[in-house]
């Protein structure tokens, strides 16, 4: 097992997270627009005070040679210091938004699966009544309709026209941090985010869950005259959660894109944000050190999911 | 040999379409579809105005006789812009599908056919772009490189080729084992032949479903990109930008009209594209289906 | 007798009553509501945004400060002398006021802020508004110790000394001064990193408390502030979505924001809400790049100017909230003029006159031409704001009237800042917004970094050398009506409109200027000391 992580981590994801950066790193620095493009504003500016910007920076090197040092830093878990005027460590940076963007991906995982298995196993149980054709059409809609659409939908409906959650945003300063007023605020973003998720999980606990229910197996335990609902509970569910975790795998990276357009909408003070003003402002360490961090951590989704799989089901072993 | 192998697809063709006939969400969602893209067609003659005169004493009015769907803030006809915001949405959906299955095809079938380090190689790179945070890569690089219809085409397909890939890639490996493969190689046939015309064709059903459900993907990432600003710019209509103009809460509470029009449009052709793919996909691979027949 | 004993009664009361009305409330939290983010640099000589200088301006105090006239007055200076030459200011301190952990502020700290603005290794941008300092180039290069330019008298006299009268220097002294026994062991190099940043202690009105990204800033009074202790016990920068300030407003969750245009009206019908119009130091423009042969000629950019309807992109695109500009001095500012100045209505017949005899002639797809040369050019407009994407659309259909065609390049503002520096451009679309002091020679000067439309006319740079050497205010006005009148006559760049701002003020918040002048209700930060709060 240990020997499959270690191969995993050291064969495949250091190349690959190689590659990515060095990728990213190109196209960001190749691109029109610079850091110091906001020095515009300051009047009685001189060359020479942009020429020195440029050199703290280290943004008047050469592509590869900036691309060394970063990776130097990196290796070293210094993240470097953002571009903006305040100069401020990377890793500050991420580590003030980043619980705000991991709550709300949690959250989406959860409704995603709290309330995506329940619905497929439903949906299974009662196959081809008026039920699962219901779920099965709500299921469809929840992964094609654009989850800022979907937003700005909920936005209408529950903060402007009958106002009973918040239009986005967070607690204020001086606001009384109770847990309703939290779940108040994550609600709508969440239930955005998320929707895609419950409805993938109710598609695939499914489908995963009939191909398993007429697998001959079963029909080996019903003959033993087990009732109906035990069989399906204890040997289907169990098999057919594989799948469910390897989803985990998939629904990772969607969830941290997805963010970004939910953070967006709703104002919600996480990455996202922080993610587009770097952008716009050609904030090369934030930018690296964000999309960085994500790979990092799909990556490790990815890992978790393969393992899981493989203490769930005693059949699959790698090595 | 050959002519054998034809006749057999022709034949499983018309089952495959018998199969398809019967899952009426499917029908239904072609259907949709065949309207979408008539529409987009004849988007010029639908619509009564242009999509980008603007006409500023007629901005932000509900719909009327003269406006279907009323005007937004720059007096522009919404019906028109929805009717042209398709185009761009289906043209988006379908070149960076194609640039996609290109790039995946040729990077595929190389990995599939040579193996060993080429095909290491490609499925690093592969691994590369397909695991990481899309909409994030894809907003870096729309807001560095520019917002424009084009590369947001080039973005979404040049990001999305492991799909087809990894699919033509399987392929390869199923069926180059098989006899009549080693058969072909024996007798002499080069493998550009073997390749095109006996493995694509196996490979058909499943990209055509890859290539179906990538349009969808397509047409919710580039209106995800515009609807952020960093897609389609203006002035011309995206259903994605046109969103973005409603995102001001008085707008979005007052002026339904506005917003209502492009979501649907995206959701319901998304929707109909699902329906039909899914079935597509369980018209091809008849031990989906377990009502037993 | 009674009736005398019952009229002085009744003017007590009267007077009690009165006086009881206006003695400010102690006590509350005024929430100021900001749409973007601070980043941090709470230092007054490193900052550069606009947002950090919020908070800057309530914790620190400067030698003087801007009031709602944009003069000079005291604040941590008492008073000041200038020379009769113009060449040495003398500011005189108060005493005993003191810095928020207790140490008193003395000329140290005044001499200290500033010498650090000169040191060689500064890492800000501050040093060209006081490299005029006798001695500051060679202590820049190093070659020098001291500055005899700054120069400490006693613990609470300061002098300033130029080579030559320098007329906006006085208004720079408003930076808030720094603690010079909290930063003078940190090297200047350092500063930048230095944690001081996030927990910057000032001798202002207002203590720092708290900074959480992405949220809000706490400040809390300064008990012991030496102008008297601030009415309002707590100030909170609390950040808010631009879309969501309306609803903000309604639920009584901000108390003072600025308002789009858009949301004026919704604003404006609100109860318990007051909106205040003004106007503020800024314009936008569309910039012609005069390297051009085709922009080189005036009468093609008089004629573009005349062929746009710029009233009509204020009016109804900018919904009013905006004044059609034609010179690069706002309203709003105290040199601005307008007499003599071509206020170039809109006249679509004149444009194509001028056209015409300047020998442009129709071609055979309509667009007009001359020599070779095409009136057919991009516009590059940065992305952000949909009024400017509005402004765009209408001027490309404009030119369209006259036979001129218009390329929109929607781009990203890096990216078209990056075109505009390299000089790649045909027209672009940005704005600036001004300092207090109105010398415009950071941007229009020939040599100047900004002067984007490659404006080089000896005239103009005469006056702005000299409108910088005028200390009387009079005669500077005067100089600068002349500048005024030639960038108008000469249109290196199509003004737009001066920049209209809207606040919006909860009523229960009192003791604001009700007839906002540029800075606004609050004038800058400065009535946040004195506003009360009633519920």
């Amino acid at each position: 097992m240990w020997r499959y992580i270690l191969r995993r981590i050291f064969v495949q994801g250091i190349p690959v997270l190689l590659g990515f950066s060095f990728f990213l790193y190109l196209v960001v620095t190749l691109a029109p627009g610079s850091p110091v493009t906001h020095l515009r504003g300051v009047p009685n500016l001189d060359s020479a005070v942009i020429e020195q910007r440029k050199a703290q920076l280290g943004i008047d090197q050469p592509f590869l040679v900036q691309y060394l040092q970063w990776l130097g830093r990196i290796v070293r878990g210094d993240l470097g210091l953002s571009f903006d005027s305040a100069r401020r460590p990377v890793a500050d940076l991420i580590k003030e938004r980043m619980p705000a963007t991991i709550t709300l991906s949690l959250a989406s995982i959860i409704l995603g699966w709290g309330i995506g298995i329940p619905v497929g196993i439903l949906s299974a149980r009662y196959q081809y009544s008026i039920l699962d054709y219901l779920i099965t059409f709500f299921a469809f809609v929840g992964i094609s309709i654009p989850s800022f659409f979907f937003g700005l939908i909920l936005l209408y409906v529950f903060a402007l026209k009958l106002n009973v959650l918040p239009a986005g945003g967070f607690f204020l300063a001086g606001e009384v941090k109770t847990l309703a007023g939290y779940i108040s605020y994550l609600c709508l973003p969440a239930l955005t985010l998320g929707l895609g998720s419950i409805a993938g999980v109710a598609r695939y606990m499914r489908a995963s869950l009939l191909e398993v229910i007429n697998q001959d197996y079963l029909r080996t335990a019903r003959a033993k005259g087990l009732a109906e609902r035990i069989v399906i509970y204890k040997h289907a569910l169990r098999n057919a959660l594989l799948p469910i975790l390897t989803l985990l795998g998939f629904m990772i990276p969607s969830i941290f894109s997805g963010a970004v357009i939910v953070e967006s909408i709703f104002a919600w003070p996480g990455l996202g944000s922080l993610a587009i003003q770097a952008v716009n402002e050609r904030n090369y360490p934030v930018i690296m050190g964000i999309n960085m961090m994500f790979a990092v951590l799909i990556f490790l989704g990815s890992i978790i999911a393969d393992i899981s799989y493989a203490f769930a089901d005693p059949r699959i072993r790698y090595d | 040999m050959e002519a054998a192998l034809y006749r057999e697809q022709l034949s499983s063709g018309k089952k495959i379409w018998r199969r398809f006939r019967r899952n009426r969400l499917a029908v239904a969602g072609l259907v949709v579809l065949i309207l979408f893209v008539l529409s987009a067609i004849f988007a010029p003659w639908l619509a009564k105005h242009d999509p980008n005169r603007n006409n500023l004493r007629e901005r932000n009015q509900p719909p009327s006789r003269e406006h279907p769907l009323g005007t937004d803030d720059m007096g522009r006809d919404i019906l028109a812009r929805t009717l042209y915001g398709g185009r761009i949405s289906l043209t988006v959906g379908l070149v960076s599908v194609g640039i996609s299955l290109s790039i995946g095809l040729i990077l595929g079938s190389l990995a599939g056919f040579f193996g060993g380090m080429v095909d290491t190689l490609i499925m690093r790179l592969a691994d590369i772009f397909y695991s990481f945070p899309f909409l994030i890569l894809a907003i870096t690089i729309a807001a560095i490189f520019g917002p424009s219809i084009y590369n947001t085409m080039i973005i979404l397909g040049v990001l999305s080729w492991p799909g087809p890939a990894r699919l033509l890639r399987a392929e390869f490996l199923k069926l180059k084992t098989t006899d009549f493969v080693t058969a072909a190689t024996g007798i002499g046939a080069s493998p550009a032949r073997i390749m095109f015309r006996h493995i694509l064709p196996n490979a058909f059903s499943p990209l055509l479903v890859s290539a179906t459900l990538g349009v969808a993907s397509s047409i919710l990432s580039e209106a995800g990109l515009s609807f952020l600003g960093l897609g389609v710019p203006p002035p011309a209509p995206s259903w994605g930008n046109m969103l973005n103009r409603a995102r001001p809460l008085h707008i979005l509470a007052n002026m339904p009209w506005m917003w209502v029009p492009p979501g649907l449009a995206i959701f319901v052709v998304v929707l109909a594209i699902n329906f039909a793919g899914d079935g597509l996909r369980d018209a091809f691979d008849p031990r989906q289906d377990l009502s037993g027949k | 007798m009674r009736r005398w004993l019952m009229v002085v009664l009744l003017l007590l009361c009267l007077s009690v009553a009165a006086a009881a009305q206006e003695a400010p409330k102690q006590g509350g939290t005024f929430r100021y509501g900001i749409t973007v983010n601070p980043r941090g640099m709470f230092n007054p000589i490193l900052y550069t945004e606009v947002y950090d200088g919020l908070v800057i301006d309530v914790v620190y105090d400067g030698l003087i400060y801007i009031d709602r006239n944009l003069q000079p007055q005291p604040r941590i200076a008492k008073s000041w002398e200038i020379s009769e030459d113009g060449t040495e200011i003398t500011f005189y301190l108060h005493e005993g006021i003191k810095f928020h952990d207790g140490v008193e502020l003395t000329a140290k700290d005044v001499a200290f802020t500033y010498m650090t603005i000169l040191h060689p290794e500064y890492t800000g941008v501050r040093y060209s508004n006081f490299n005029m300092l006798v001695g500051a180039k060679d202590y820049k290069e190093g070659k020098t110790d001291t500055v005899p330019g700054i120069e400490v008298i006693d613990d609470y006299t300061i002098k300033f000394k130029v080579e030559e009268p320098h007329a906006p220097l006085l208004v720079s002294f408003g930076y808030g001064i720094l603690p010079a026994h909290l930063l003078e062991d940190i090297p200047v190099g350092e500063l930048e990193q230095a944690p001081f940043n996030l927990n910057p202690i000032g001798s202002g009105p207002f203590k720092f408390v708290e900074f959480l990204t992405d949220q809000h800033v706490i400040l809390e009074a300064n008990e012991d502030y030496f102008l008297g202790r601030p009415n309002i016990d707590t100030l909170v920068y609390q950040k808010v979505a631009q879309d969501a300030i309306p609803i903000y407003l309604q639920q009584n969750r901000v108390d003072y924001v600025a308002i789009s245009a858009d949301q004026f009206a919704q604003v404006d019908a609100m109860e318990g809400i007051d909106t205040y119009v003004y106007e503020e130091l800024s314009y936008n423009y569309i910039c012609f790049n005069m390297r051009q042969e085709r922009f080189a000629d005036r009468a093609v950019r008089q004629a573009i100017t005349y062929g746009f309807d710029r009233q009509t992109y204020v009016d109804i695109i900018r919904e009013g909230f905006g004044i059609v500009a034609n010179a690069p001095m706002p309203t709003a500012s105290w040199a601005y003029t307008s007499e003599g100045i071509d206020t170039y209505d809109y006249n679509p017949e004149r444009a194509a006159e001028l056209l015409a005899e300047a020998g442009w002639q129709p071609g055979p797809d309509g667009v007009l031409e001359k020599d070779g040369m095409r009136l057919e050019f991009e516009f590059l407009v940065p992305e952000g704001s949909r009024q400017t994407e509005q402004m765009a659309l209408l001027f490309q259909q404009n030119m369209e009237d006259l036979g001129i065609k218009v390329n929109l390049v929607f781009m990203e503002f890096s990216a078209a800042v990056d075109r505009v520096d390299a000089r790649e451009f045909d027209t672009f679309t940005m704005g600036w917004s001004l300092g207090v002091d109105p010398d415009p020679y950071g941007i229009w000067h020939s040599t100047s970094l900004w002067n984007d439309p490659g404006f080089y006319n000896d005239e103009s740079d005469r006056l702005l050398e000299a409108g910088r050497r005028e200390t009387d205010p009079a005669k500077r006005k005067e100089i600068y009506g002349e500048w005024q009148r030639l960038i108008n006559r000469e249109l290196p760049t199509m003004f737009l409109s001066y920049g209209v701002t809207i606040s919006a003020v909860n009523q229960r918040v009192k003791g604001i200027d009700t007839d906002p002048g540029p800075l606004g209700p609050l004038v800058g930060r400065e009535l946040v000391r004195t506003i009360w709060l009633e519920d």
